[in-house]
């Protein structure tokens, strides 16, 4: 069995001051989460549960196909990416994605449509559930093998240092980051290592968030990695990490927001989320894995971060049953809307996977290709 | 990279100018920023390069042998895959660069005479060309860079520091055309004694030794010399052309048996152009097996003029 670990804020603030140098007058920034906050918050993580359970349902209703891997247990993840990240930050994620693409804003009805294979899904119905894109929101995947976003976010993140570089007077103010999503398991890969280094060297805008669920596919981490404390992997390298409980909302904003703030104005760090995913690693795979049945019983009655939310809002007098059982409603809505468009959209053209073979036509004639002018004129100013 | 202010570089020992000087000064010149000395991990810096691809660069990675783009499959095959899976929302405008490949006597060993252009033909969405002399690599990489899709140019190693010539400066080459650089004459035409030869890097070389013996041995043989400076999407034109006037083909790929180039290009040119043959495609190709350090054995795996020479004879000679 997997207990949950405790991290509470007094712990992390420790580890802020110890390991990310935050002075005492930045770290009460991160004391108090205001009512409106948590409710947005709490919007989100029910946005994400029921979201994702309308996408169980279409499965097993066949409308959604092939690969889909659900995000139930770890709510607390795009809740806290709804609060710190924007618009302008570069999101890359792995294959459980839809509650990233939905804290960034992404349109749940396009995602909705994407993974009914219609094309007014983000990608047309060409990706699938593991490949959510929405260029307007910076969401760039949605990828399928394991560990290959992390190289992808540190060139996103190289491009934000390049755009500083290019056009220094629009982008003077700029803290714009790349945030990157990998599990425990996928961290052991040999890409984290380099893409630390990278980050390192380079001083990079970026964030990795760990998503640590203790199973990597149906492998029990612990019996594969000699070290689970993936947020320490940095030291090598300098870079600073910090363990939160997942299954407590607040804490996991606290912490998120105060590294994120990190990442915008020092430089790279690692955030590692204690969670539990409720479901197998996805309805194509069977679910034998060792020991899992009796953890998913205990972590969905006790580990559940809505329900425990829930309960701590009340007792505190932060939130009443009635504002987040509205809170619930709206988001079930939404969900419904979503699967609403999805059912009504069109499937793409036959000719769709041709026509998006190659953006330039093999025909095309680069001598009439030319730079914009003002980039051109900007290119003399680099001598 | 002077004329377009996105364009970045990564590369092995790109201060030290890499293996050919391919971006010698870059670094001094542009900046640690957009001309990046990288760890030895193809994958780490192509991945890297796709990630700048996506947001609004247009990266350049030079490999510093073609072989070693094995360690970036997975990240070749996701830049190939881009434009597509996100339903036409991201351009991935990277150009990856390499010599690679083999040629007779190059003794360079198992791992550094791979096919990697082989292995790579089948990536969705990539278009790859090669080049064998100093004009091609310009224009070919000019064009590839200002593509706003992934493009791979692969030139011979063997022949880097050796070929010499000019180029056309500010000239862009098409992506999608190969080069006839020998021409049969019409009397061996009308003879009925002209060979289309079919061949890309260090193979143009080898033509050309071979053109030349055979021009002492039997002059009455000439040759159509068809460079595929594209190799995907093939020029299926000028090779059509050609065979309209010979009606006989050797293709000398330098990949192997299974799986290579010349098995491609031998299906496709079968399919469109079965009425002009008047024999199967000749494909002298690598044996099924890892190139050999001794050049003894080396004779039997890689192909070279003197196979080309006994094939265009067996054609001729109507051998098949």
């Amino acid at each position: 069995m997997r207990p949950r670990i405790r991290t509470p804020w007094e712990s992390i603030r420790a580890q802020l001051h110890g390991s990310f140098h935050l002075t005492e007058p930045q770290l009460k920034k991160y004391d108090e989460v205001n009512k409106e906050d948590l409710l947005k918050a709490y919007e989100m993580m029910q946005l994400s549960r029921l979201f994702e359970n309308a996408c169980n349902q279409a499965y097993m209703q066949g409308h959604i196909r092939g690969f889909m891997h659900l995000d139930n247990g770890q709510e607390s993840i795009p809740a806290m990416i709804a609060d710190t990240i924007r618009q302008g930050d570069i999101k890359h994620s792995y294959y459980r994605e839809h509650t990233h693409a939905l804290a960034s804003n992404v349109s749940p009805n396009k995602i909705m449509a994407e993974l009914f294979m219609k094309k007014d899904g983000t990608c047309q119905g060409a990706g699938g559930s593991m490949h959510i894109y929405d260029k307007e929101h910076n969401f760039q995947g949605g990828w399928a093998l394991v560990s290959e976003q992390l190289p992808y976010a540190v060139g996103a993140a190289r491009s934000i240092l390049l755009d500083r570089q290019l056009y220094p007077e629009k982008f003077s103010k700029d803290d714009r980051i790349a945030v990157v999503f990998v599990g425990e398991g996928g961290a052991q890969n040999g890409r984290m290592a380099e893409c630390l280094n990278a980050a390192a060297k380079e001083n990079l805008p970026i964030l990795f968030i760990v998503i640590d669920n203790g199973r990597a596919i149906n492998t029990f981490t612990p019996d594969v990695a000699a070290n689970n404390d993936v947020y320490l992997q940095g030291l090598h390298y300098g870079v600073p990490g910090v363990k939160v409980d997942g299954q407590n909302l607040v804490e996991t904003v606290q912490t998120g927001r105060a590294v994120v703030d990190y990442v915008r104005h020092k430089g790279p760090a690692v955030l590692q989320i204690h969670t539990y995913r409720f479901n197998g690693h996805s309805p194509a795979d069977p679910e034998h894995e060792r020991g899992r049945k009796d953890e998913k019983k205990w972590a969905r009655a006790e580990a559940d971060p809505i329900k425990i939310f829930e309960d701590l809002a009340q007792s505190r007098g932060w939130l009443s049953a009635e504002e987040l059982e509205a809170a619930k409603q709206r988001m079930q809505s939404v969900v419904k809307q979503s699967v609403d468009f999805a059912t009504q959209s069109a499937f793409p053209p036959r000719t769709l996977a041709k026509d998006l073979e190659y953006p330039d036509a093999p025909s095309t004639d680069y001598n009439q290709r030319h730079v914009p002018a003002e980039l051109a004129a900007r290119a003399i100013d680099h001598w | 990279m002077e004329r377009d202010p996105t364009t970045t570089i990564h590369a092995e020992d790109l201060q030290a100018g890499s293996s050919y000087n391919i971006p010698k000064l870059t670094q001094q010149v542009f900046g640690k920023l957009r001309a990046a000395d990288e760890i030895i991990d193809e994958g780490h810096f192509i991945g890297k390069a796709l990630g700048e691809g996506m947001n609004g660069y247009r990266p350049i990675v030079e490999l510093m042998n073609a072989n070693f783009g094995i360690y970036g499959m997975a990240e070749l095959s996701s830049a190939g895959n881009t434009y597509a899976t996100t339903g036409g929302q991201f351009h991935m405008p990277m150009t990856i660069i390499g010599a690679g490949g083999t040629a007779p006597n190059q003794a360079l060993g198992a791992e550094h005479s791979q096919p990697f252009h082989a292995y790579v033909m089948g990536i969705p969405g990539l278009k790859i060309c090669t080049a064998a002399s100093p004009d091609a690599a310009y224009g070919l990489t000019k064009s590839m860079i200002r593509d706003n899709g992934p493009g791979i140019l692969f030139l011979p190693v063997k022949m880097m520091k050796e070929v010499r010539g000019s180029v056309q400066l500010d000239h862009c080459l098409p992506l999608n055309q190969a080069a006839v650089l020998h021409r049969a004459s019409d009397a061996a035409v009308q003879a009925g004694t002209a060979v289309t030869v079919l061949t890309y890097l260090h193979g143009v070389k080898e033509a050309q030794n071979a053109i030349a013996t055979l021009k002492a041995s039997r002059p009455e043989i000439d040759v159509d010399l068809i460079e595929l400076r594209a190799l995907k999407p093939l020029d299926l034109a000028s090779i059509r052309q050609s065979l309209a006037r010979t009606h006989k083909a050797v293709i000398l790929d330098e990949s192997t048996l299974t799986g290579g180039v010349g098995a491609s290009i031998s299906a496709l040119v079968h399919e469109s152009c079965y009425y002009e043959l008047d024999a199967p495609v000749r494909r002298l190709c690598m044996d099924d097996a890892p190139v050999p350090y001794a050049s003894t054995m080396e004779e039997a795996v890689v192909k070279r003029a003197s196979d080309l020479v006994a094939a265009c004879i067996d054609l001729v000679d109507r051998r098949f």
